[in-house]
Formats: C-alpha cells, structure tokens, sequence
C-alpha cells in the first residue's frame, strides 16, 4: 500500500503539473480537491486518465468515482480493489 | 528615499520594502527551489500555487510582497488595477507544451490541459487578481526590455481620470534557468515625487 501511495503521488503531480510538490509534501489523508491539493473538474478527468494509462482501470462515468476522490489515500484503495494490471 | 512598496525576485536574491524578513541575498542558503522556500516561509497556504507554472508563481508571491500590508481596508477593489511586463510572454510553459504535442500514424499526442491553462502570458494577471482581489484595470504587455515611461504615462492617465486608486505594476520575466522579478505599488500620491522614474529606473537596473 505504502508504495502505491508514493507512486500514485508522484504520478498525480506529473499528470496535473503540480510545480514544487514532492510526493512527500502531499498528506495521504488530506482532500484531493477544493483545500487540500486544490485540484477541480479538469484534473478529475486528468486522474481518470491516469487511472487508465497506469492501471487499467476504465472509467466509463467519471461520477462514479466521486466516493473515491476524496483523499490519495481513498484513491489508492479504489486502484487496489480495481487494477487490471499494471501498465507502468 | 522611495516612496512605494516594491520587492525584487530574482534567481540568487529576494528584496521587499515593507517585507525586510523575507530578503535573502542567495549567501545563506544553498537551496536550489528559492522560490518554495519563500513560499514556505511567507506561510501562503493558497492550495492553487502549485498548480501554477513558475511565471504565475513568482508572480503571486511578487505581488504579495509588493502590496501594501492593509490595502484590502485602504482601497475600494474595483480601484486597484495590474499592469504587469516581461519579454518572453508565456515561453516557460509554451517549450513544454509544444514539446508534448505530437503525432505518430497511430496517435495524435496532446499535451495535458493543466500545461495548457498556462500557455498565455495574460493568465499571470489573472492568479493574481483573483488571489489579491484586484478588481480594476489591468494589462499585460510584450515588451522588448524594462520599459517604465508608457507605463507610468498609463497608470497617471487611470489615476487622473479617476479609473484606478492604486495599481501594482511589474516586470516578471522568467525562464526555466532563470527568475527576473521586479514590482511595486503605486498611488496617485507617488506622482508627487518628481523622482519617481528616477528611482524606479535605478531600482529596477542596480
């Protein structure tokens, strides 16, 4: 898990360009989106792509997700239950 | 003696005018992401700067500095205008969004739209509007070096006619290598000083 948590962190801040952020400055628990990170709707869709292009993971309604983008930590417990496989 | 806030960001040194804890003449640290540690050190905490490529960042935390400490009390929002310079409009980000850009016979690859957001200079007023509530006139020019004397000839034009009560001016040019930052506050008191360019000027090339 621990892991999992680095790698989606880092993979978040390549995907939405989050310049000075390090993966060890982002709280696992603390909100993706609003305060927190203060990602919105467009990186929401950034995510679903990288959930794609790093895990195989379709996500054909993106509101699906809305239960499971509420921290990295929610985030990466949704990749563990629904990875196909891991493409990077 | 100046008689306007500013504050210089430069790679290798930070000066404020009303800001003196934050000045750093680059001897004290050998820390190669300044810009963080002023971040970090200014105690922001606005979750969108990271968002933001290095034009808009060193452009917040210039205007913070700049800004006079109770201008949200002291001037009516839609008064407080932005004119903000630079040479190379938006390149730090236009380089890597063109480099993203391409196509194979299979794929045509486009560039995230998180890099595209910031693919034009103007966006850097933007942030620091909505971020410092800057309600009023603002402008972005293209402009081959530091040039004072249209801008100053604007900003008495917006202060006379009553348009604007006061106006953040900057130049912030920024490169991947490089970070070359300089802004300050002007009022229509500051045209009392008949050194005002004088001064300007000499802080902008010493």
């Amino acid at each position: 898990m621990e892991n999992l948590l680095n790698n989606l962190k880092q993979q978040i801040i390549d995907q939405i360009n989050l310049v000075g952020l390090t993966p060890e400055s982002i709280d696992n628990d603390s909100p993706i989106f609003n305060e927190g990170l203060g990602l919105d709707s467009i990186d929401a869709l950034e995510i679903v792509v990288l959930l794609e292009q790093h895990y195989g993971i379709l996500v054909n309604n993106p509101e699906d997700l809305s239960d499971h983008f509420v921290s990295i930590r929610t985030l990466a417990e949704f990749i563990e239950k629904n990875q196909v496989s891991a493409v990077s | 003696m100046e008689t306007f806030n500013y504050s210089v960001i430069k790679s290798g040194m930070i000066k404020s005018s009303q800001y003196p804890e934050f000045n750093w003449d680059g001897t004290t640290s050998a820390d190669t992401n300044f810009l963080q540690s002023l971040y970090e050190k200014m105690k922001v905490e606005y979750p969108k700067y990271y968002k933001m490529n290095e034009l808009c960042q060193s452009g917040v935390l210039s205007a913070l500095l700049s800004l006079p400490k109770n201008y949200e009390v002291d001037y009516d929002p839609d008064k407080l205008g932005l004119i903000v310079q630079n040479n190379s409009s938006s390149l730090v980000s236009d380089f890597p969004y063109s480099k993203e850009y391409y196509c194979t016979r299979e794929k045509i690859y486009q560039p995230k739209p998180s890099l595209f957001t910031y693919t034009l200079p103007n966006i850097l007023i933007g942030e620091i509007c909505i971020k410092q509530k800057l309600l009023g006139e603002n402008f972005f020019f293209i402009s081959e070096e530091f040039d004072l004397e249209p801008i100053l000839d604007e900003v008495r034009f917006l202060f006379e006619t009553g348009v604007l009560e006061g106006c953040l001016i900057g130049w912030a040019e920024v490169n991947p290598d490089n970070i070359n930052n300089f802004f300050f506050f002007l009022t229509p008191d500051s045209f009392n000083n008949h050194q005002l360019g004088e001064q300007i000027n000499q802080l902008y090339f010493h």
